[in-house]
């Protein structure tokens, strides 16, 4: 049976194409467990910037899109609620002409409502890879229901939002340091700020992820020094960061992502090109550090599911996923492996030596430009997608001979 | 008193005495019993209560006056010849006190003499017990000895009986004496069955306590190693060869043939593991001089053994032997390398801090290297040296197959040379992946260092160890050496990665001055450029010492790599480096300072290969360069992107990437890729301008021609 799945050829990966630059990709936890993206466009001089929901069809490996307007404003980031996917927030740049010719610009932040799909009124729009850079234009535009935002305090410049894997809570990340929000009963309040000090120097965060292990409280944010800290949502903001790891990255930390099923295990990336796994409790040191892009590392994420399984994208425009399962919950031995002789299992492992490596699973090659975000699917784990600044989307399969290596 | 029988019987000395005697004794009894009042007669003129006047009374009531008259007669009589009696009797005692006193004086002079003599004597007898003490104490301690010696000299006269008996026994059949001969069995046959019960023999005491002796020698370093080697050869070899020849004389049998065997395996045993762990020490622990000392030992101890060989052929003696001294000559070897090693990690911190406290500029780098590979490659020359001692031809195992495989290939060639070899590169490769970096000289320096000891040293050190340890050319024995072709890929390996940590830690700390600029802009407001901003002249200005200190180490073009890219600029100086471009007709049609838009970057794209950016340095000035360049252009690239511009930001890109551009072309090896990248960094710029309107040529020409 092996050898017939090994003959099986991968599915290529599927691109999709904007008009304009683009930096911000989230993955939709699609209730009907669909395979969704959503993209938006980063238009400085554009009348109309979007927000593509890309709907991906395993069978005709196509995507199908809905697009919602979002007007003048470019946008930087957008995150879908995880436990609502009609529920999104975008960072954007707002750019306006007081009187004559001082033009200001200004980073905001806003929640937002998807609107309902109309089935029978609006057919999603099929279109493949050959047609994608032309079809935007052929499908109507939606609009978006806002549900608001407020302006908080010494915000300076927002970066991204983070949503509660579990509560209505977001911690938005800015310039003035992270701001707990609650989203519960329509509307947005603030729960606590933690502002980005460090001692008597300034920090500035520029990600930050939750900590889902526990009932989500803790929260770890990356910095422009090249340092991480993390919080414990219930200290009071006073009492400082509960972790503290200096100078993780050289140059400045740029994505921070919670091992999803181990706790106290992250990854951080950075403007060193490096993704560095941590342990929470041995700050001092990173369990693993992979070399791989020759640029900044913008963006690291773990699978999901299968936590060996990372993604992670640069301005070296290359996309890598790796199998780091030396560092990851999957036991060093199967279960049937423990039950079979010693020699049995010398035997096996000297037949399958590369079982148990760290390896580079595959490269997405397809990108041109640097890529500053890399997802993988909420819904189907061995689904990712990534954009690239030309506009750019890819969606790629997991190789499915890693994959049946996982499974079997 | 005076008893009247005295006066009844007649008067004899002799039976006076008696009676007198006799009186002593009686009234010892009498005087006892008056004092209990018993035969009380006071009539009794000789009784013990006598009372005269009753006695006088009763005669004047009684007696008449004639027997009163005679009475008195007979009692002045009696009177009378009691003092008479009394007379002789004091005379006659009287000489004899006189001789008494004189006997009495006579025994006191004689007493004195006596005395001293006895004092004489008490001097003599405390004198002996001393002497007595002293003799004690002298001999105590080997008393056991001595007895000990006295019950070894007894058994032996009786193993002496045992060995002449079959002579004996042979004689006296010949001369027919055949009961004389049976008795003398018999006898013999006692004492020999009572000791065949006996587990070990009787020199297995002495053997155990001289191998304990030589146990705890072997613990330390206090002894000589050639005192130790001569005591265990001396004694316990020795003895064992006696015991073995002697006993194989007596006892030809198999059984005892194969205790023997038995027995005389487990001492050898042991004693050469004594024997190997006191040369591991010695090998361990001796300084750099210690190689001719051990040899020595070892030669002395394999010479040994080997005789003792010839003596008892099973078990394979000399082999082991020869094994023990090839474990001390590789743990001499492993502890030459263990030495080696401490002198890279000493070698490659003094350089570094040498790099450190030292500027940039007022250290040699070819000189610093020159001097790191002549120190690490003489001490790897000088430990070679020190082994040899182990290979003299006067030394009895050096010619040894085995122990040239051992020594020479796996310990010597391999473990020593190839490991250390192996360690020097992945020790400096190390330094590349170390988080915070290294001072970026430092990796400069070692990646070039890696590569000419590759080029240089690597091959002359493997063939000089090939010559002086005589490595064969045996597949055999290249089956057990790592191959110089792949340590030369491991210096390589370690060479490029150093090299490229160079670049990213130079590159690094030009993106940091640019990205830290970028970032405290304002580029939305602002006042039209008039100049150059300071920071990207700074970039220019250390690129020129990067450039001076990658260009002191590597030459122009990759080596080996044949000549890729400028072969004209190998023939300037450094100095015209530092030259703008010359402002050429022609590259002023190839490249303006004027954003294209999206469209024709995409169409660039579409036409040209997809550039890589950021490959991989080869070992030439020119590409280690322009490495740095793109790292520092492609980082300004993305800081770009991350803002918002307004016009004049736009223009003072502009400026900043015409002056870029006019500085930079010397330095990179591919002017097409610092092309490509200064307009993107335009286009960028332009991108995320709100109101692009970008600067005249001119205008940015005449700018940075003036700064």
């Amino acid at each position: 049976i092996k050898s017939e799945i090994k003959m099986d050829i991968d599915d290529p990966p599927v691109i999709y194409g904007l008009e304009t630059q683009a930096r911000a990709l989230c993955s939709v936890p699609a209730l009907d467990d669909s395979q969704q993206f959503i993209i938006g466009t980063q238009g400085l001089r554009v009348e109309h910037n979007q927000l593509h929901l890309l709907t991906f069809d395993a069978d005709t490996n196509s995507v199908s899109k809905r697009i919602f307007d979002h007007g003048r404003d470019e946008i930087w980031s957008v995150s879908v609620a995880p436990h609502n996917p009609n529920l999104c927030a975008t960072v954007f740049n707002r750019v306006t002409m007081d009187s004559g010719t001082n033009p200001s610009v200004a980073k905001r932040w806003c929640l937002w409502k998807l609107p309902e799909e109309e089935d029978n009124q609006t057919p999603r729009h099929r279109n493949s890879s050959e047609d994608a850079l032309t079809s935007s234009s052929l499908s109507s535009v939606e609009s978006l229901q806002s549900i608001g935002s407020i302006e908080l305090e010494q915000q300076g410049e927002p970066r991204c939002l983070a949503f509660h894997p579990e509560r209505a809570e977001a911690v938005l990340v800015s310039d003035g340091g992270l701001y707990q929000l609650g989203l519960g009963s329509g509307a947005v309040r603030l729960l606590a700020h933690l502002p980005a000090k460090d001692g008597r120097s300034q920090l500035r965060y520029w990600h930050a992820a939750w900590n889902p292990h526990h009932s989500a409280q803790q929260v770890i944010a990356a910095c422009d020094s090249g340092g991480l800290r993390g919080f414990d949502v219930r200290c009071p903001p006073s009492d400082g960061p509960v972790v503290v790891i200096d100078n993780a990255h050289n140059g400045q930390a740029r994505c921070v992502d919670y091992n999803p099923n181990k706790q106290y295990y992250l990854a951080s990336s950075g403007d060193d090109g490096a993704i560095r796994f941590w342990d929470t409790r041995q700050p001092s040191n990173p369990v693993k550090m992979l070399r791989l892009h020759k640029h900044w590392a913008c963006c690291v994420q773990f699978n999901p599911y299968h936590d060996q399984l990372v993604l992670s994208g640069g301005t070296d425009a290359k996309v890598y996923l790796t199998n780091n399962r030396s560092i990851s919950s999957e036991p060093v031995l199967s279960l049937d492996d423990d039950l079979d002789d010693d020699d049995d299992d010398d035997d096996r492992r000297q037949q399958q030596p590369e079982l148990d490596e760290d390896r580079t699973v595959s490269v997405v090659e397809e990108h041109e430009d640097s890529v500053y975000a890399a997802v993988w699917c909420a819904t189907d784990p061995w689904l990712f997608a990534s954009l690239s600044y030309d506009g750019r989307l890819v969606i790629s399969h997991v190789p499915k001979s890693e994959k049946y290596r996982i499974l079997l | 008193p005076w008893t009247p029988l005295l006066f009844q019987a007649e008067p004899d000395r002799s039976s006076r005495n008696s009676r007198l005697r006799s009186f002593y004794q009686q009234g010892q009894v009498e005087s006892d019993a008056a004092s209990v009042g018993l035969n009380v007669d006071p009539c009794d003129i000789d009784g013990a209560g006598f009372d005269p006047e009753v006695y006088l009374s009763k005669l004047l009531q009684e007696q008449p006056l004639t027997s009163l008259m005679a009475k008195e007669q007979q009692m002045v009589d009696q009177i009378r010849q009691l003092d008479s009696d009394m007379q002789t009797l004091v005379y006659d005692n009287y000489s004899k006190f006189i001789s008494a006193t004189d006997t009495i004086r006579k025994m006191k002079s004689d007493f004195h003499r006596m005395e001293q003599e006895m004092n004489n004597l008490a001097e003599s007898v405390s004198a002996m017990s001393q002497q007595a003490a002293d003799v004690r104490q002298h001999v105590g301690g080997k008393r056991a000895e001595l007895k000990r010696l006295a019950g070894v000299s007894a058994l032996l006269h009786k193993l002496q009986y045992l060995l002449d008996l079959p002579a004996r026994l042979t004689e006296l059949r010949r001369e027919g004496a055949h009961q004389q001969a049976i008795r003398a069995w018999q006898q013999a046959d006692r004492s020999v069955r009572r000791s065949a019960e006996l587990p070990a023999y009787q020199a297995d005491p002495r053997m155990q306590r001289l191998l304990g002796d030589l146990e705890a020698q072997a613990g330390s370093l206090q002894d000589d190693v050639l005192q130790f080697v001569d005591q265990g050869c001396n004694h316990l070899v020795s003895e064992l060869c006696i015991l073995i020849a002697v006993f194989g004389d007596i006892f030809p049998s198999p059984e005892s043939r194969a205790k023997l065997e038995a027995y005389h395996e487990s001492v050898m045993r042991s004693y050469l593991a004594i024997v190997s762990k006191r040369f591991c020490l010695e090998a361990r622990e001796s300084g750099g001089t210690g190689d001719s000392l051990l040899v020595r030992a070892c030669d002395r101890f394999h010479r040994k053994l080997q005789a003792m060989h010839r003596l008892v052929t099973e078990g394979e003696l000399s082999v082991r032997a020869l094994a023990v001294v090839c474990d001390a000559a590789a743990e001499r070897a492993a502890a030459v390398r263990a030495q080696l090693d401490l002198r890279l990690t000493a070698a490659l911190s003094g350089l570094r801090s040498q790099l450190a406290t030292a500027g940039a500029r007022s250290v040699s780098l070819p000189q610093l290297m020159a001097g790191l590979l002549t120190e690490l490659v003489d001490a790897v020359k000088a430990a070679l040296a020190g082994l040899q001692a182990f290979l003299a031809t006067d030394v009895s195992f050096s010619l040894k197959p085995a122990f040239r495989e051992r020594f020479c290939v796996r310990a010597v060639r391999q473990e020593l040379l190839a490991g250390f070899l192996n360690h020097q590169a992945t020790q400096c490769a190390r330094l590349a992946q170390l988080s915070p970096t290294p001072p970026p000289l430092l990796l400069l320096l070692l990646s070039r260092y890696c590569l000419d000891f590759r080029n240089s040293s690597l091959h002359y050190l493997c063939t000089l160890a090939d010559e002086q340890f005589l490595v064969p050319e045996s597949p055999q024995a290249e089956a057990l050496v790592t191959p110089v072709s792949e340590l030369s890929a491991v210096y390589s390996d370690s060479a490029a990665e150093l090299l490229q940590a160079y670049v990213c830690a130079s590159g690094g700390t030009l993106a940091g001055m640019l990205r830290k600029s970028v970032d405290a802009r304002d580029w939305l407001q602002g006042i039209e450029p008039r100049s150059v901003r300071a920071v990207v002249k700074r970039v220019v200005e250390d690129l020129a010492g990067i450039d001076a200190s990658v260009s002191s180490l590597y030459d122009e073009a990759p080596s080996g790599g044949g000549g890729r890219g400028g072969g004209d600029r190998s023939s300037d100086s450094s100095a015209s480096r530092l030259a703008r471009r010359p402002l050429t007709a022609a590259s002023r049609s190839q490249w303006s300072a004027t954003p294209s838009t999206l469209g024709n970057s995409l169409l660039h794209r579409l036409f040209s290969d997809k550039v890589d950016l950021l490959g991989p340095a080869e070992f030439g000035r020119a590409s280690v360069v322009s490495g740095v360049v793109r790292l520092a252009l492609k980082t300004l690239l993305e800081c770009v992107r991350l803002k918002t511009f307004g016009r004049y930001g736009l223009q003072q890109v502009q400026v900043d990437c015409h002056y870029l551009h006019a500085f930079l072309w010397r330095y990179v090896s591919d002017d097409s890729v610092v092309h490509f990248l200064l307009e993107e960094i335009l286009a960028s710029a332009a991108h995320r301008c709100i109101d692009p309107v970008s600067m005249e040529q001119s205008v940015v020409e005449l700018i940075v021609e003036r700064d």
